[in-house]
């Protein structure tokens, strides 16, 4: 299989149906590693990829794609690749989107702010 | 062992009684229940974790040296006999002991304090010790019965809920349930606590009162409704005596504001809202109970509602939330060291000769036996424990636990608790749902509970475990539950018409039932109080001139719960959904103290008062009253330096209060 | 069917329902903290009208269904892609995704609420009630 870096995403989909693709992470970078590989897999991995990134083809060598996270604007942590924020950024439909530059922990955080807004402006006062 | 898809049963952690399904692999919940309706805290949701745990005990062991060594049951049984024969025979009734087990049955706890007592000794005592023994003393004089006057979901009457010294939605949760119900009503919701608690949310007024000031408050209260005509004057004429005793005319607002450290106005707010509602309630709980001066705490909430006229109707009454799933029953029972079965006093020789012939024993002791916190002090030689992990339960004996050992110890118990690990013979008891029997909930609601499972190993239930001991000292007591509940018909007044049949149909029935036909007594105290006179007794009480901080311990600490744990630890420290989400101690701290002794958030700090140090995680809170702390007692840390003040008419522990300072552990 | 709705006004941060959840699904879909040690918020899927979670999902694993939305765990790949679209942090990922369904009808975390802080309801019967409560209130309060 061929993979094309200039589409690939960094998500997480072709890692988890071969173990001849591996991913991690650290400071801040996500690194998918694609080994020389077992060919049967490839239709499999073709139709998972959501970027469109893999096609049939040989790679003789072990090939490395890097991709930067983006980190949370709240508290700082990796939590997807900017690749993917951009590629689900183009998917949905809502105009606002600032969330999308939270961790999903901090999503949460926020979405409990904001529903309990109310009885915490109430209860400060009591 | 049934083939039933599910077995009712009712929740064995706290008081409230809730009731579930146990199934063949889990549980469901039981939506037809009257108190919980299917609800269950994070608690009970884990309540099954204990039934297959692998620490479950599961065959007698007899220590020797350091080494445990398994040994058969008539070997261990044997065994209890002879020590207990020979420690009387040697030292005399005296030297016996025994801990009863506010989670094992009634029936347990009747047949556990008859063994006490046909030995000669009323040195028996449950947890209620150390939780709401100032509310069976104040309660029992005041009122004429110890225990909540109007159920649970009464709650949702009240048009005032005064809660004070209460975190109820933390422990008691499912009873937030019902308040919430009332306000939807429109009910005002008063809560008094030095700390910002998930009670407190629930409040329209929240009043942080300098910790140990509550009669100082209540009779500010009361003040006020007198001086603004706002009692219930024919309730107090006809229902009440010992009022002309009243004179609290020195707590004004002003007064009680600068004790308490509350606003006059929000005082003289509380009082009205109090007095004025067409039904209140007063909840109360550990806050008010676990203070050198708990006795006059209670009394004075009992005050309160009797001024008012809030007591004997729907919506309106004193309500203290007892904590174990069965202390309320234990102490029917008579489990205690100042009473018998059916309230009798210890000293009460009429009322125990009604007994002595029951048992056609040929004496039975009179006069107060040792309290748990006597115990390590006495010179026992022989300490019998059953369901209680008293080494954690109680500072002073976790203090001096080595001294417990001083004679033969034996532990009867479901998990090796640290009080099983200091034992000379552990014996495997089963748990709630592996044994027949009845627990009485906070609400004096009695539920028979069913058995679901089998218990591991050749752990046996305790009524069968305390029958094998009791024949062997020459006693024929059944290990049948439903014989021992008939005897109890005849010991217990309040639990004369109480069988398997009415206690186990849906939501138990609530004592008094006086014959098998009554439908159970949910609201007392609607004609006559139980007092010999029918009538309930107001009885003045002062705020405690107490001293509290001085320059070496400038901070007060504050012992209590947290919603994830219970008590000791030895069930909820067990269940891994439970443990992850609370997994070690803390300490709260307000910033400003934080700041004032070098500490930041999350920093390992060193507390200490006068009777100990440990060590916490500091978590710096806005919602922690300057100039107090709080550390949950789940951990043994927090028996380390917990307060041994007493108060002498109940025996109970000053644990809502100790002089501390902390420093940033290094 | 009816959505799972949250009145903050009840909640007293228990986690019953997070520890039900875990009971239930192994891994809690449903997730409980303070704000400000003042109120206490579960977090959980709101199967929202315009999922972007399904809009990111390509194999149709995560789709709207009538006004739920509904996951085929046949067809999720481990992209992880729901997990970066929720706006509410509502999905996680390890093995397998994790994500409330309204378990098949009869949420577990509604039945143990102790506090009725989480009901199952359709929107109207819900803005109904709290009218309804609210002006109950009000009137009580003028009363007194």
């Amino acid at each position: 299989m061929k993979v094309d870096e200039r589409r690939c995403i960094g998500c997480r989909a072709c890692s988890a149906i071969s173990r001849s693709i591996s991913i991690s992470e650290d400071a801040g970078i996500r690194s998918i590693t694609f080994h020389s590989h077992d060919e049967s897999l490839t239709e499999r991995l073709i139709e998972a990829c959501p970027a469109g990134a893999i096609s049939s083809g040989i790679t003789a060598e072990s090939i490395t794609l890097t991709f930067r996270m983006k980190r949370c604007s709240v508290c700082g942590e990796p939590f997807a690749t900017e690749r993917e924020i951009e590629h689900v950024a183009s998917l949905i439909p809502e105009t606002h989107k600032n969330w999308l530059d939270l961790c999903p922990e901090c999503r949460r955080a926020e979405q409990r702010r904001s529903h309990a807004w109310h009885c915490i402006r109430i209860r400060g006062r009591v | 062992m049934r083939m039933t898809a599910r077995i009712p049963t009712v929740c064995p952690y706290c008081a409230v009684g809730c009731g579930f399904y146990i199934t063949r692999n889990g549980m469901e919940y039981m939506q037809d229940h009257p108190v919980n309706e299917g609800a269950l805290c994070p608690k009970g949701n884990a309540a099954l974790d204990v039934l297959n745990h692998v620490d479950r005990l599961r065959y007698p062991m007899m220590r020797i040296g350091d080494d445990w060594i398994r040994v058969s049951w008539s070997e261990a049984l044997d065994r209890v006999a002879e020590e207990m024969q020979r420690a009387l025979r040697e030292k005399g009734p005296g030297a016996l002991a025994f801990l009863g087990s506010a989670k094992c049955t009634n029936e347990e706890n009747y047949i556990f304090q008859k063994i006490a007592r046909l030995m000669g000794t009323n040195s028996i005592d449950n947890s209620a010790r150390r939780c709401h023994s100032p509310t069976i003393i104040a309660l029992r004089r005041m009122l004429g019965t110890p225990a909540m006057t109007n159920p649970v979901s009464d709650l949702a009457l009240s048009d005032c809920i005064f809660i004070i010294g209460s975190n109820l939605a933390e422990n008691h949760p499912v009873v937030a349930r019902w308040i919430l119900r009332a306000k939807d009503r429109g009910a005002a919701v008063i809560v008094a606590d030095p700390r910002v608690t998930p009670t407190a949310w629930l409040a329209d007024l929240h009043l942080q009162l300098n910790p140990g000031t509550d009669i100082a408050l209540i009779n500010g209260m009361i003040n006020v409704i007198l001086n603004e005509g706002l009692e219930n004057s024919s309730f107090i004429k006809e229902r009440t005596s010992g009022f002309e005793g009243l004179d609290l005319s020195d707590y004004t607002p002003e007064r009680v504001s600068s004790i308490t450290g509350l606003r006059a106005g929000d005082i003289v707010r509380a009082a009205r809202l109090y007095a004025k509602a067409g039904a209140s309630s007063i909840v109360y709980c550990m806050g008010i109970t676990q203070h050198s001066c708990g006795t006059e705490n209670v009394t004075a909430c009992a005050n309160l509602a009797l001024v008012c006229g809030h007591v004997g109707r729907p919506g309106a009454g004193i309500l203290p939330l007892r904590g174990q799933n069965n202390v309320q029953g234990a102490c029917d029972m008579g489990a205690l060291a100042d009473f018998y079965p059916g309230w009798r006093s210890v000293d009460d020789s009429r009322a125990i000769d009604e007994l002595r012939r029951l048992w056609n024993a040929r004496a039975l002791p009179l006069g107060r036996g040792l309290t748990a916190d006597m115990m390590p002090e006495a010179d026992l030689r022989f300490l019998y424990v059953m369901g209680e992990d008293i080494v954690n339960s109680h500072p002073a004996v976790s203090r001096r636990r080595e001294r417990l050992k001083r004679g033969f110890m034996v532990v009867q118990d479901i998990f090796m608790t640290d009080t099983a690990r200091i034992a000379d013979l552990v014996l495997p008891a089963a748990a709630w749902a592996e044994k027949e029997g009845t627990f009485t909930s906070t609400e004096r609601r009695v539920q028979w509970v069913s058995r679901a499972r089998e218990a591991p190993g050749e752990a046996r239930p305790d009524l069968w475990i305390l029958s094998e001991v009791a024949a062997r000292l020459g006693f024929d007591l059944s290990p049948e539950p439903e014989e021992v509940l008939a005897e109890i018909n005849q010991a217990v007044p309040a639990y004369r018409g109480i069988s398997r049949s009415n206690a186990g149909a849906r939501g138990g029935i609530i004592w008094p039932c006086p014959h098998p036909d009554h439908p159970g007594t949910p609201v007392l105290h609607t004609e006559r109080f139980s007092t010999p006179d029918g009538r309930a007794r107001i009885s003045p009480v002062h705020h405690p001139a107490l001293e509290r901080t001085s320059p070496q311990h400038p901070l007060i600490l504050i012992t209590g719960r947290v919603v994830l744990h219970y008590n000791a630890g030895s069930m909820s420290m067990r269940s891994e959904g439970l443990v992850k989400r609370e997994p070690e101690i803390r300490i709260d701290v307000h910033p400003e103290d934080a700041a004032r002794f070098g500490v930041a958030d999350g920093d390992a700090v060193m507390i200490e008062t006068r009777w100990g140090r440990a060590r916490a995680r500091a978590k710096l809170t806005p919602r922690q009253k300057r100039g107090t702390l709080f550390m949950p007692f789940h951990f043994p840390e927090t028996n380390l330096v917990a307060s041994e003040i007493i108060d002498e008419k109940s025996m109970m522990p000053e644990l809502k209060v100790a002089a501390c300072r902390i420093w940033r552990a290094d | 069917m009816g959505k799972i709705y949250l009145d903050p006004e009840r909640c007293i941060g228990c986690r019953s329902c997070e520890v039900a959840c875990e009971r239930e699904h192994g891994h809690p879909r449903i997730s409980v903290d303070k704000v400000k040690d003042l109120a206490a918020v579960p977090v959980y899927c709101h199967q929202c009208d315009t999922a972007p979670c399904a809009a990111v999902c390509y194999t149709g694993s995560l789709r709207l269904d009538g006004d739920m939305v509904v996951f085929d765990p046949d067809l999720c790949t481990l992209c992880g892609l729901c997990f970066v679209a929720c706006p509410f942090g509502a999905i996680e990922l390890d093995s397998v995704i994790h994500r409330c369904d309204l378990c098949g009808g009869t949420p577990v975390c509604v039945m143990t609420c102790p506090t009725e802080a989480l009901q199952l309801e359709d929107i109207d019967a819900i803005t109904g009630s709290t009218r309804s409560r609210a002006a109950g209130v009000l009137a009580a309060r003028v009363r007194v």
